[in-house]
Parts: C-alpha cells; sequence; structure tokens
C-alpha cells in the first residue's frame, strides 16, 4: 500500500473499501520506519506486539462488518512519558530506564477503544524538559527538512514521527510549548488544549499547573479527530474539565466570517527572525482574504512570561520529581545499603543535566526565606499574564477579539549543539509559547505552507489562541486556512 | 546560523534578558556551598566538576527571572494552578480503580520478597 499523502480519512475509507487491512497498516509503517528512522532518530521503542494485536482485532471487527469510528487501524506514535500498560516508559531518562507501565493512561486506553494502533515511544527531551530534544538522555533526533538541525521540543519525536511519514498522528505533552514549538519546526499541525481538557491520568508529570497532552498531525482536521477521541472528564484526573466536546469538528467557513483576530503587538518586536516575519505576513495575507480582520492588540505582561515560568515550573518538577527515589519505579544505584545513599546515587547519576538544574532551581524558589521573593510573586505575575488574555477577549474591552494570532517561534529551527551550553537561550525559544501555557488557555500551531520534506525550505509554523475551550473556533479557522491552499 | 540570524537571536537575548546593571546583584551572592545544601535538601549527589557548572547557570537564570521584581503586584492574588475546577466530589460509595492486579504493581517495584516490598532500613 502507498501511504504517501495519507489523511486519517483517508486511512479510514481505505480500511472501510477493503483496499487494505489494518495489519497491512501497522507492517507498512513498520517498514517505513525501520527504512528512514535511522536517519531520524524519532522512535526510542516500537510497541510491534501491542500494535498486530489491535490491528488484528480490528480486522476482525471490519470482516464481521462492524461500523468503525475513524481512528480504527490507524497508527499512532506516543511521547515516551504516556503510559501503556506492559511497556517500558522511561520519560527519556536513565532514571526509568527499567520503569514498566502497570497500567494504561487514559488517552491511551480511549485510543485503544477506538481502534487505533500504537507503533511506539517517541523520543523527547528527559522528562520533557527542554526545547530541542537535546536533552533525552538517549538519542538525538533530527529534523527531517534539515538534519542538522533540531526538530524542536520537548516532544520532538513525536513531531518527527509524523513529519517523516512514520505515523498517521502521534500524542506529546505541551508544558510551555513542547507541542506547538516541534510541530511549528517540523512543518506539522500542533494543538495545545485547554488546560482540562484532556486527562493527565498515566502522564509522567512535570508541571502539574502547566501539563497538557495533545495531538501533533498531518492536517487541522487529524489533529481535531485526534483532540475528539481523548478530551472529556475522567474520574481519575481531577483536574479535567466536564465539557461537552460534540460539536468541536463543526466546521463552517461562513461562520468565520467576521471574526476578529487580534496581533498582539508583543510578539512581533524586534526579535523575531526575518523569516518568520515573512511567513507569519504571508499567513496573515491569506487569512484576509476571506474576509477575517486584523485588529493590533497589547499583553502588557508578555516580557514577564519566560521569568514566570521558569520560578512556576521548577518550583513543579522539584516536588513531582521527588518520587523517583529509587525505592519505588526502579532502581539504577547499585552497593548501596542506607536508604540515604540509594536516594543521592540514584538521582545524582539517573538525572541528566537540565533536571538536575531545574530541580535545584525549584529547591531554591521554594526554600525559606526566597518562597515569598520568588513563587509567590511569580504566581502573581501569572495571574496577571492570565488577565491579559482575559481583557484582550472579552467582548466589551477595548481589545474584544475572538483569537489571537502569533508566531510559534522566534526563530527558525536552529542548529544541533547551538543552544546546548547556555540554557537562557534555549529557554527563550519558548517566549511566544509560554504565557499561554501559563493561563491555561487552548493553542493550535499550524505550517504557514505545506512544507515538503527534502525541499529544503525550513517550516514556520503560526500559532492560533483562543479563550478557554475554544478548541472549535481555532480548528476552523486552521482548516479553513488549509482549505485556502487546496482551492488553488 | 548566518550573520542575520546571529544578530537577531542576540538582539532577542537582549530583548527578554533585559541585563541591565544591577539585575545580578542579588543572585551573585548564591555560592558553592548554596548548590551543596540545595543538593543535599533535593537528595541529589553533585560531583565536584558539575557543581561550578551549576552554580554558573543558577546565577544566570536567578539574574534573568530578578525582572518580576519590577511588576507591581500589589492587590493581585496569586494564580495556584491553571485549572478552573472547584470542589471535586466522587458519589460516596465504592469504585473499582484501575484494574490492575497485584503482581503487576510488585513487579514494578525494584526490591521484594515474596509478596512484600522491600526497602533498607528507614532508621539504620
Amino acid at each position: 500500500m502507498d501511504i504517501k499523502n495519507f489523511t486519517i480519512r483517508k486511512l479510514h475509507e481505505g480500511l472501510m473499501k477493503k483496499e487494505f487491512s489494518a495489519v497491512e497498516v501497522a507492517r507498512t509503517f513498520f517498514d517505513v520506519i525501520e527504512k528512514e528512522d535511522k536517519k531520524y532518530g524519532a522512535y526510542l521503542r516500537l510497541t510491534k506486539d501491542a500494535a498486530f494485536a489491535v490491528a488484528e482485532h480490528v480486522d476482525h471487527r471490519i470482516a464481521d462488518g462492524e461500523e468503525m469510528g475513524l481512528l480504527a487501524g490507524v497508527p499512532f506514535a506516543m511521547k515516551d512519558v504516556i503510559l501503556m500498560n506492559g511497556e517500558i516508559v522511561s520519560a527519556g531518562s536513565q532514571i526509568l530506564s527499567k520503569y514498566c507501565a502497570s497500567f494504561d493512561a487514559t488517552v491511551i486506553s480511549r485510543l485503544r477503544k477506538e481502534g487505533a494502533i500504537p507503533l511506539g515511544y517517541t523520543n523527547c527531551d528527559e522528562f520533557a524538559m527542554g526545547s530541542s530534544t537535546e536533552n533525552s538522555s538517549y538519542q538525538l533526533t533530527r529534523n527531517p527538512h534539515d538534519l542538522s538541525r533540531v526538530p524542536g521540543g520537548s516532544s520532538g519525536g513525536s513531531a518527527v514521527a509524523v513529519a517523516g511519514g512514520l505515523a498517521a498522528f502521534s500524542l506529546g505533552s505541551d508544558t510551555g510549548g513542547s507541542i506547538r514549538q516541534p510541530a511549528g519546526f517540523c512543518g506539522v499541525v500542533g494543538l495545545k488544549p485547554t488546560y482540562g481538557a484532556v486527562s493527565r491520568f498515566g502522564l509522567i508529570p512535570m508541571s502539574s499547573s502547566l501539563d497538557q497532552i495533545g495531538p501533533f498531525a498531518n492536517t487541522v482536521e487529524d489533529a481535531g479527530i485526534v483532540f475528539q477521541a481523548i478530551a472529556g472528564k475522567d474520574p481519575f484526573d481531577a483536574t479535567s474539565a466536564e465539557h461537552n466536546w460534540s460539536n468541536v469538528m463543526d466546521f463552517d467557513v461562513a461562520c468565520l466570517k467576521g471574526l476578529t483576530i487580534g496581533i498582539p503587538k508583543e510578539y512581533f518586536g524586534e526579535g523575531i527572525e526575518e523569516a518568520v516575519r515573512q511567513e507569519l505576513d504571508f499567513a496573515r495575507e491569506k487569512f484576509e482574504k476571506f474576509g477575517l480582520k486584523f485588529k493590533e492588540v497589547s499583553l502588557p505582561h508578555t516580557e514577564f512570561g519566560v521569568a514566570c515560568y521558569y520560578i512556576v515550573m521548577p518550583a513543579e518538577v522539584s516536588a513531582n520529581l521527588a518520587r523517583y527515589d529509587g525505592i519505588r519505579y526502579s532502581r539504577i544505584a547499585e552497593n548501596c545499603d542506607q536508604l540515604r545513599e540509594i536516594y543521592f546515587e540514584q538521582r545524582g547519576r539517573g538525572f541528566g543535566k537540565e533536571v538536575k538544574r531545574r530541580i535545584l532551581l525549584g529547591t531554591f524558589v521554594l526554600s525559606h526565606g526566597y518562597y515569598d521573593a520568588y513563587y509567590a510573586q511569580a504566581q502573581k505575575v501569572r495571574r496577571l499574564i492570565a488577565r491579559d488574555f482575559e481583557h484582550v477577549f472579552h467582548p466589551s474591552s477595548d481589545g474584544g477579539v475572538d483569537v489571537l494570532f502569533t508566531p510559534v517561534s522566534p526563530t527558525l529551527p536552529f542548529k544541533t549543539g547551538e543552544k546546548t551550553n547556555d540554557p537562557l537561550q534555549m529557554y527563550l525559544a519558548d517566549a511566544f509559547t509560554i504565557p499561554t501555557s501559563l493561563a491555561g488557555l487552548p493553542a493550535l500551531s499550524v505550517p504557514v505552507r505545506k512544507y515538503v520534506v527534502g525541499s529544503g525550505k525550513l517550516p514556520v509554523g503560526f500559532q492560533l489562541i483562543g479563550p478557554r475551550f475554544s478548541e472549535q473556533k481555532l480548528l476552523s479557522l486552521g482548516r479553513a486556512y488549509e482549505d485556502s491552499f487546496n482551492q488553488l | 546560523m548566518s550573520c542575520s540570524q546571529k544578530l537577531c537571536s542576540s538582539k532577542m537575548v537582549a530583548l527578554f534578558v533585559n541585563l541591565e546593571r544591577g539585575m545580578y546583584n542579588r543572585s551573585m551572592a548564591l555560592e558553592k556551598k548554596d548548590i551543596d545544601h540545595l543538593a543535599m535538601l533535593a537528595r541529589i549527589e553533585i560531583s565536584e566538576s558539575e557543581k561550578e557548572k551549576v552554580l554558573h547557570d543558577l546565577k544566570g537564570i536567578l539574574g534573568y527571572v530578578e525582572k518580576l521584581r519590577n511588576v507591581n503586584t500589589e492587590g493581585v492574588v496569586p494564580m495556584a494552578g491553571g485549572s478552573q475546577n472547584i470542589n471535586q466530589y466522587r458519589s460516596d460509595e465504592g469504585h473499582v480503580c484501575v484494574p490492575t492486579p497485584a503482581e503487576e504493581l510488585r513487579a514494578a517495584f525494584p526490591e521484594k520478597e515474596g509478596e512484600r516490598l522491600k526497602t533498607p532500613a528507614v532508621f539504620g
């Protein structure tokens, strides 16, 4: 079977018309991974047994004439932080190199129910901490559009799996931009849902007040299909929200006319690379052609986003990662008799540089005498950042916009190794994705053009940000944008 | 990296880092012995060779986040989390949790003796 230019809908139609079977789909994708992934390094481990078990089951149901959902028989990849029963899940870290999950994450059990085929685990920055996937303790992942450049991060492997045609879609997690930024760098679609839209039960946590699971896909429609399947209230995650998602895939171009798109001036300052600015101008002109109004707005606390994030997040990291003590999960410390020795050796040997840096930073900002100056102040600034957004989305304010349009990243994908010695430089790569995360808002990263691997052109993405639970609007705008290319 | 890219990213740093004179003052006070103390609190073994780099990096990051002190937050209620859910209750009845057999959970534990989980003595 030919898997070039496939979408979830096309795969579904092929399966239902019996042009190919789900087992053939799985086999074809594993063949492609075998052949292509040596140069990309997207996958850490394949889950072939689980994949073929699901595929065979789907084939039986199709043979029995059952009506199947869109995701049945569709192969996907998972970031190495999402638990699947019986599989090693290591969060890209040596400390969990032997950890075998004993239950399914809610997103995995929902995709199992749909009959989606799990192909394997993708590489990521250790415990999802990074913006280039270079912090993985296992391997480098390369950008398919230029192998000397990073794919972004931390969900770099998941972005590359889709960009390189090694999965029909993939799951990532986004804490400060870890879905949107690699999606932008790799020329695929990435959705960071509203905080609470998707259950995090079974997600190895990094920063619990920010983490969200979301999809990477080839098209906005595909991302929406996956989102609809994984979203919704889950009794196992108290932060998951009761919300009716049945209309999230409603798509009516006529409804988009008259929407006002805000351009936050702080996102278009002099820090943006010229190539990014030009691509964003191109995307904006396209939107203007189908009757959308643009309006400049201000989010005055934007410049404090990265600083606020690098207090709130490490504080939560230092608490969340305390559990990896060598007593639970798995042990790599050897020849230790005393409990205390196990802790120190396990964590000293098991964690990489960036993880240690963030744990120590978090320990510092939460420590006696510094708490108010750092953590409490950061939480107040976080409120101000969230209020900036509320203000521009409020109908009676001087903002009054429906959606915001911004770059995903200030730069093109950077070279491997370029920022590894300067953590602060690396952190600034997320300057345009962090504020949305702090405010808990949904944001969609869409490639400006259809960037073809091998064309030599580096991808640029734009970001659409909306109020809480506005995914339907974001997905509609993204689909209208994509359709405008197909109509040419 | 092209020249223009270099220029852009250095401009970007200047824009966001805002390295004004004096901004580093407070965190400059951080010393190597503070790293020892933090590592002890966090139960992480850090080698001598790692310490210098950690100290340097933390100073840089803490210097950068100093800019938050310039924000007027008088009367602002801290934002404690991302959720807007209030009081999540479950019905007052027995619930079956994830149906994971005890055997699988025990298998995920590093040391065991029969059906018991084993740890070194807490009071050594």
